[in-house]
């Protein structure tokens, strides 16, 4: 039996885009992103002077820069997801998820050097309070920043024979959506860390 | 321009424009009038509820999720946008008798 292709650009009736699984994996790990928010509040209202002078040593433009990169990243992935699936054949697509890991490669780079510009002023995890939240919210964000460009690692393989079954639609929606997720974290954390006073 | 004809277009370019309006202000987040400072902050967690819920509805397509899904990520974002403002603005946590 030859798998079943799809057709529609737009799903024509309401359904959720990808695995039901994925979405309980994003929405579990979208709590427990939202209880270290409000912990790392917790603990700023404790000590707001050294939450705010320990913030004034972060750039605010790469936190800037990052969001841009993360926003833009998601924005190629979505017409990535619409074309691969409006019209599905070889290498549909491809471009968009090409401009997707460039954005998201930028953004572990910035980090990168970020992190390495903090360890040359004597910056740690120990530094203090505000440095420990920093380093815990961005470094778990950046894990997920790597599992996603794995994602989108597997989907660019996948892309150059074409989302043509089911389980390859379902594949990209599910890795596409958990892509987004990491967006919307870092839509979060960005404020919370370079931009409150 | 036939970006143009995507919703995801304009959907981007308003996630941008909030995010510079959010960066700007930090300007006067840094401002010495506390009180000043303490509602821009509230302006840019507001701002960011709003880039949030573009981001669910229009890439991750939850419009075109059935309900239960809507309403689920609808509410994940007011329980989690609501505690982050009264703990930002109250210190909420504080006054728990735990």
């Amino acid at each position: 039996m030859s798998p079943q292709t799809v057709q529609e650009a737009d799903p024509p009736k309401r359904r959720i885009p990808g695995e039901v699984g994925v979405w309980l994996l994003i929405l579990v790990d979208m709590s427990v992103f939202a209880l270290l928010f409000i912990v790392y509040l917790h603990y700023r209202n404790m000590d707001p002077a050294l939450f705010n002078e320990s913030q004034a040593l972060l750039n605010g433009t790469i936190g800037f820069a990052n969001t841009i990169l993360l926003l833009t990243s998601s924005f190629c992935v979505a017409r990535c997801v619409h074309i691969a699936r409006g019209a599905p054949g070889p290498n549909r697509g491809v471009g968009w998820l090409i401009g997707a890991c460039a954005c998201g490669i930028a953004f572990v780079v910035s980090k990168v050097f970020e992190y390495a510009d903090k360890a040359d002023h004597g910056i740690a995890l120990d530094t203090n309070d505000f440095f420990m939240f920093y380093y815990v919210l961005t470094g778990l964000h950046l894990l997920h920043v790597l599992i996603g460009l794995g994602l989108l690692g597997i989907l660019w393989m996948k892309a150059r024979k074409g989302f043509t079954t089911v389980g390859d639609v379902m594949f990209l929606e599910g890795s596409t959506v958990y892509w987004h997720m990491v967006d919307l974290l870092w839509i979060v954390i960005f404020p919370l860390l370079y931009l409150i006073g | 321009m036939q970006l143009l004809r995507y919703p995801e277009t304009y959907v981007w370019l308003v996630l941008v424009a909030l995010t510079a309006v959010s960066f700007l202000a930090q300007g006067t987040t840094h401002a010495d009038d506390s009180g000043t400072r303490n509602l821009a902050t509230l302006g840019v967690f507001a701002l960011s509820a709003i880039k949030v819920r573009l981001v669910m509805t229009y890439f991750m397509e939850v419009r075109r999720s059935p309900l239960a899904l809507r309403l689920i990520c609808d509410g994940w974002l007011l329980v989690t946008g609501l505690a982050i403002m009264a703990e930002y603005w109250f210190g909420f946590s504080s006054r728990l008798p735990i």
